[in-house]
């Protein structure tokens, strides 16, 4: 392509929220893309639901729009910007998907938009397992025995043919979901009806297992000419059986010969050029060790979580060639901009091993079973690079909190892949298990095994940094990174800003938001920044967002390392969430006044996250919170009687959502220590303030004054995660001399506690009464959402601030509602209860923004993929209640929709003159409220229940149904509030056009 | 653990755990990046006369059962960041066989950025007194088939890596090594091979080597390989010379000229071919890295400075051996 044929403004799908299956990596990658773009000065459009992402920044040569990511909406989008191209490949699935519908439906040829990069038909190709099997066996690459079908009859005919186990993978979905390994016509059966629903187009691949095998993965980059490299090789740890996602992975391959490595190659480099990839791809293989036998599993003809990873073990950035490999460029006429000097053509060489380990949600989730299989069920993962594969592991250990897990030793918890394997391995050894018996159980390779013994056993003594510079030593290096290694060379650097480490639940994307503003802005004002961050997956951890980055893991080890092997003088470890927090009394004890900790002083953090410290300090300024006590087995009663009911339970010695409840009166306190009384010893019980309305306030401080760019409202009451809660910025609900007294204390509690930076803090407003529940000394889940809405970048503030500078204004202002929707990994994890609390279950987020409430709701319900212009709504309200709801429902129902209500609430409605039609409960039979879902014409469902054992079943189910088929459920008074307001007058809001924040 | 100690001119000494033979051993100081194929490159008769130096520092991985490229180590010394511990016994009693000596050392990123920012330098293992080994013979001391006769291809043996065979599987092969080739050898055959092999091209034990190749070069279609290239080069009057510190990896972009294609291919040369024009010659292949010739093309020859069989390394091999077989059909 030459330069005339440049296109003048391009389309880039982001990713959407965080989910299971599609991480930050998509940040990372669309925004290397979106910079190459920029470069050659090409006008960017970035299409994006999800708003803590850089690439949905405002920048020079940028048009961010966080709409919903759905045909509709990029429709009107593409016809309000006008793009000449588009590009597909760098949102993940969720683009890729969208794109291949773009394409289908004609929008794209019908507007002259011409797509960039690998071409539709060949992601139909690659996406459909039975196309893709018939183009690997006419290009003579083998393929697992397989069949597809669109019937449960006929996945039962040919699994006859194949021989069980057999491996069952629906067609079109995210990370995999629905996939599963069946060992019998029973199995197969349950998993085949689920991936028929799943799969977008309605077919499923059943095919001959390979479990226990060894999976391997070659990630390539191929430009339109036809020259192609191998930029990474990698080797599953746990065999065939666990989702590549859920792995650990070594790179490069180990254990695998010349000769093997290079079929390996090879066969990954034909198939990319007889696909006729243009860009980045990915492909995996099952493979034999001990017969050289291979098969290629499948390829993902797009930027993916591999490709994140391949690059930042390489150093190669494979988003930004393929952003120009797309653009025409070939290979050759691409700098590697790491060496500065040869081109994209040569293959990375790396003198180090690289181990990616993921992380799970298993404390917010203690009824799944964390069984590790085809279906991924890890949120996050830690990247860990050293000299040795046991130097490497020890610090994946370390960042992932393995190393000093406890567990108690059991031979068929080794047999089972699962999060605990290897504290397992490490007892087993313990237990005098040789290396072959525990790789016999375990499936794993012997030299693994070893590996991992080794990294226990042994504390890796890092002094100074090694770095990774795509060459191996080869060339001179102008950008490297760093590893921490022994023998290791002192850095420069002036600051030392601290990441977020893997996502989990909790501590999420958000974070690296922050950090990546945070290091721009101190760059900005001339200091040389380090960055200490070990998640492969974010935009802090690309080359060049800092001056040395540190890719080790988030802990005192490595902080201990870059201060005594750097010239820094300040840390900042205010933007990774609660990871660096835990860790700086540690930093301050050791190092006293040799690293300046900026801003707020630690013995404010420690007032503040110390449970009575804070009570005093709250009793002491008069500021109402809820009452708590600590209690013992033996004082329980006497405990939460002094509390009166209402309270939260939960042990006292662990943040885990085990064990935790809100007990409503004296039979579920019985109840409660009956049960859990059995594993738990010591409890904290607070008080629980029920039906009060829950409020944020993000701000950054000076000391003196606060930046308070407005207040956050909550949806659902106080008691649901703050974080699972659709949230409301600026708030539009609470009554101004309510939010005045929130300002007032956050004003009071930064000066008293002399808060320099940023803060966030968490209030429950019951009866006009203001509770501060929560204070969070440091950067928040919500500050790109709050930065993004208000147009005050909180990030770059606090840099200010921690330097000393001053605050002016006071209040931020925008003319627009934001709201923000979580997004939760039910559908994921089946086995968990579709139920929230005050443990946060969410992943992600997408924003919905608007001129107002009703508006910024339909499109942050839309972002979430609910459709809510379906005719159907489901009701069923307790008697006890149904007053409370009369109005909304009528509104409802006025707006056109057919409610559909079960026995008691029909009779209710009916009388108070709605019109519904009757269903049967679920527990009644057939014909009940979860047909009606299946039949999938359904908006919404309102179940507000009553306390009985079987509703509670009735509701564990309906929830689940409803997140499964993506219909909004709505279980308390505000839910339903908002949904009524939003559905009201429905011509009036589809006829608004769909735009993001400007 | 038993102690031993690698001397590198201008740079010092280094001490480690001694691995194979513990013996007094002096050669050039080479690095490769290669984490694949360590046994291959151990074996691999380009590297006689070298101490070679393992960039990727987890060597050993999949022990030693792998085939080599010719018998037995070739290279003079071996040069490891480490080695698993339960290969390493395996690794260090292959060394011990056949009587060559390696270290353990964390420093071999040092060692590494020495030799590219100084160019190749000599190493020794337990004395501290450097041989240059581009003084005496190392082609005679990689030679190990007997001359095999009869063929369809003639192979001029100056320490052939045996993967070349393996591409050419479908002819049989005659074997002939370097000081006892005469041209008239190549009447009876299909095509000529001039294989890889270590050492100087312009080293005087080969001088006569070149001038009989001008008998051949035009006549047969011939294919030259590294060593084979640069011979074949010196035969039509170009000229080579020392490089700074070499190619020695595995992911080396070569363009192929004619095509403008790019392969990923094996390099494992220590001098180059300074190319320029020449009557009836082309410059076909180029390094993308530093622009150096990677082949060149004539009637009835080709030759390629990179490594088409890999040995180890990718097989991108740009259609070397394909054409060869095109020259011997048309021929």
């Amino acid at each position: 392509m030459s330069i005339e044929s440049l296109p003048r403004k391009i389309l880039i799908i982001g990713s959407g929220p965080i989910v299971i299956g599609q991480s930050a990596e998509f940040d990372y990658s669309g925004n290397q893309a979106i910079k190459a773009m920029v470069k050659e000065g090409i006008e960017v459009v970035v299409a994006n639901s999800n708003p803590a992402t850089i690439q949905t920044d405002r920048r020079e040569g940028i048009r961010p729009k966080m709409i919903p990511l759905n045909l509709e909406s990029i429709t009107q989008l593409i016809d309000d910007e006008r793009p000449d191209a588009i590009l597909g490949t760098f949102g993940g699935q969720t683009g890729l998907n969208l794109l291949v519908e773009l394409w289908k439906s004609n929008v794209l040829s019908s507007r002259n938009v011409r797509i960039l990069g690998t071409q539709p038909d060949v992601v139909n190709v690659s996406e459909d397992r039975l196309k893709f099997k018939e183009k690997m066996q006419e290009i003579g690459e083998p393929v697992l025995e397989s069949f597809y079908c669109s019937t449960l009859q006929d996945s039962i005919k040919y699994s006859k043919q194949i021989g069980f186990p057999i491996v069952v993978r629906p067609s079109f979905t995210l990370g995999g979901s629905g996939g599963g390994i069946a060992r019998n016509v029973e199995e197969l059966r349950s998993i085949v009806e689920q991936g028929l629903f799943l799969s977008e187009v309605g077919s499923i691949l059943i095919e001959k297992s390979v479990i226990g095998w060894n999976e391997l993965e070659v990630e390539v980059v191929r430009d339109s000419v036809g020259n192609k490299i191998a930029v990474c090789t990698m080797e599953n740890v746990d065999p065939m059986g666990v989702h590549t996602g859920d792995s650990i992975v070594v790179t490069p391959f180990l254990t695998l010969n010349d000769f093997n490595y290079q079929k390996i190659r090879n066969s990954a480099l034909k198939i990319a050029e007889n696909l006729n990839i243009v860009g980045a791809c990915n492909v995996q293989f099952a493979f034999n060790n001990g017969t050289g036998e291979y098969y290629v599993i499948e390829v993902n003809p797009r930027l993916s979580r591999s490709s994140a990873l391949a690059s930042k073990a390489t150093g190669y950035p494979i988003a930004r060639v393929a952003a120009l490999i797309s653009l025409g460029r070939k290979l050759t006429e691409i700098e590697n901009t790491v060496t500065g000097e040869t081109n994209a053509a040569r293959e990375p060489a790396i003198d180090y091993v690289v181990v990616k380990c993921p992380v799970w949600p298993v404390e917010k989730f203690p009824e799944e079973d964390f069984k590790l299989g085809t279906q991924m069920k890890s949120t996050g993962e830690a990247m860990s690079i050293g000299k040795t594969l046991s130097e490497a592991f020890r610090k994946s250990l370390r960042s992932t909190g393995m190393l000093h897990k406890r567990v108690n030793f059991d031979e068929t918890l080794l047999a089972i892949p699962n999060p605990e394997r290897e504290p397992q391995i490490m007892e087993a050894h313990k237990h005098g298990y040789d290396l072959e018996k525990i790789s016999s159980i375990t499936g794993w390779n012997k030299l693994f095994v070893s590996e991992l013994i080794t990294a226990f056993e042994e504390e890796n003594s890092s002094a100074g940094f090694s770095i990774v510079d795509t060459c191996a030593g080869e060339f001179d290096v102008k950008t490297p990174y760093y590893y921490s290694s022994n023998p290791g060379k002192k850095i420069q650097g002036d600051v030392i800003v601290l990441g977020g480490g893997p996502i989990t639940i909790g501590q999420g994307i958000e974070f690296d938001y922050s950090c990546v503003h945070v290091s721009n802005s101190l760059r900005k004002k001339g200091y040389k920044v380090i960055m200490v961050n070990d998640n492969p997956e974010t935009v802090s951890t690309d080359f060049d967002e800092s001056d040395f980055l540190i890719f080790d893991p988030v802990d005192f080890e490595t902080v201990r390392n870059v201060i005594q092997n750097s010239t820094a003088k300040y840390l900042v470890p205010w933007f990774g969430g609660q990871r660096p927090i835990n860790i700086l009394k540690r930093i301050q004890q050791e190092f006293g006044t040799r690293i300046q900790i900026l801003g707020t002083s630690v013995d404010s953090i420690d007032t503040l996250e110390t449970r009575e410290k804070f009570a005093e300090l709250m009793k002491e300024m008069n500021i109402p919170y809820p009452e708590y006590n600590f209690a013992s087995l033996d004082s329980f009663t006497e405990a939460v009687k002094k509390l009166s009911f209402p309270v939260i339970v939960r042990p006292s010695y662990t943040i885990s959502g085990a064990h935790m409840a809100i007990l409503k009166s004296q039979e579920e306190a019985e109840e409660y220590l009956k049960f859990h009384g059995r594993f738990v010893r010591e409890f904290l019980v607070e008080k629980y303030l029920e039906n009060s309305i829950e409020a944020e306030i993000d701000g950054v401080s000076d000391g003196e004054r606060v930046m308070i760019p407005g207040i956050i409202e909550h949806i659902e009451e106080a008691g649901i995660h703050s974080g699972d809660s659709i949230s409301i910025f600026p708030s539009i609900n609470i009554a101004n001399h309510i939010r005045e007294t929130m300002k007032e204390y956050t004003k009071l509690i930064c000066k008293r506690l002399n808060i320099v930076g940023p803060i966030n803090i968490q209030f429950a407003i019951k009866d006009n009464v203001v509770h501060i529940i929560e204070i969070n000394p440091r950067s928040s889940r919500t500050f790109p959402f709050v930065s993004k809405i208000s147009g005050v970048n909180l990030s770059e503030l606090s840099v200010d601030v921690l330097f000393g500078g001053k605050i002016y204004e006071n209040s931020g202002g925008t003319e627009l509602i934001g709201v923000k929707v979580p997004i939760f990994p039910f559908d994921k994890l089946k086995g968990s209860d579709v139920v929230l609390g005050p443990e946060m279950k969410s992943t992600g987020e997408v924003i919905g923004i608007g001129k107002d409430l009703k508006h910024a709701l339909f499109n942050g319900y839309r972002a979430a993929g609910y459709d809510i212009s379906k005719e159907g709504v489901i009701v069923s309200i307790t008697s006890k209640r149904i007053n409370e709801y009369l109005g909304i429902i009528k509104i409802i129902n006025d707006s056109g929709k057919v409610i559909y209500s079960t026995e008691g609430t029909h009779d209710r409605l009916t009388k108070y003159g709605i019109n519904t039609v009757k269903i049967k409960k679920i527990f009644e039979g057939s014909q009940n409220a979860l047909d009606m879902l299946k039949l999938g014409n359904i908006s919404g469902v309102i179940n507000i229940l009553s306390e009985n054992y079987k509703s509670e079943a009735d509701g564990k189910l309906m929830r689940r149904a409803c997140y499964e088929r993506r219909v909004l459920y709505m279980s308390t008074r505000s839910q339903a509030a908002a949904f009524a307001e939003v559905i009201a007058n429905p011509e009036k809001i589809s006829a608004q056009p769909i735009k993001g924040l400007k | 653990m038993r102690l031993g100690k690698l001397y590198v001119d201008g740079l010092g000494v280094f001490e480690g755990e001694s691995i194979g033979r513990d013996v007094v051993s002096q050669g050039e100081l080479v690095f490769n990046t290669s984490p694949s194929g360590y046994l291959k490159s151990i074996t691999d008769p380009s590297y006689s006369g070298q101490i070679l130096v393992f960039s990727f520092p987890f060597i050993g991985s999949y022990g030693v059962g792998e085939e080599g490229e010719s018998g037995r180590p070739r290279v003079r010394g071996v040069v490891v960041n480490h080695i698993p511990e339960i290969l390493k016994e395996e690794f260090s009693s292959y060394l011990e066989k056949f009587g060559v000596p390696g270290i353990i050392t964390k420093e071999t990123r040092k060692i590494v950025d020495f030799i590219r920012v100084n160019g190749n330098k000599l190493g020794s293992f337990s004395e501290n007194r450097f041989i240059n080994p581009y003084s005496s013979n190392l082609i005679d001391e990689t030679i190990e088939d007997a001359v095999r006769k009869e063929g369809e291809l003639l192979l001029i043996d100056l320490g052939f890596k045996r993967n070349i065979l393996k591409f050419l599987g479908d002819y049989s092969v005659s074997i002939i090594p370097y000081d006892q080739f005469n041209p008239r050898q190549i009447e009876k055959v299909d095509g000529v091979i001039v294989s890889n092999g270590p050492g100087d091209p312009e080293f005087s034990d080969l001088n006569e080597m070149v001038r009989s190749l001008k008998d051949v070069i035009g006549k047969k279609p011939t294919l030259g390989i590294c060593l084979g290239h640069q011979l074949i080069s010196l035969s039509v009057g170009l000229k080579t010379e020392k490089m700074k510190f070499g190619h020695r990896s595995i992911n080396h972009p070569v363009e192929d000229i004619f095509s403008g294609r790019i392969g990923i291919t094996t390099h494992n040369h220590g001098f180059t071919v300074v190319y320029d024009k020449q009557e009836g010659v082309r410059e076909r292949y180029r390094s993308l890295n530093d622009g150096t010739n990677e082949g060149l093309e004539g009637k009835n020859f080709l030759t390629s400075q990179f490594h088409p069989e890999g040995g180890p390394g990718p097989t991108d091999e740009l259609g070397v051996f394909e054409e060869f077989r095109r020259m011997m059909r048309e021929h």
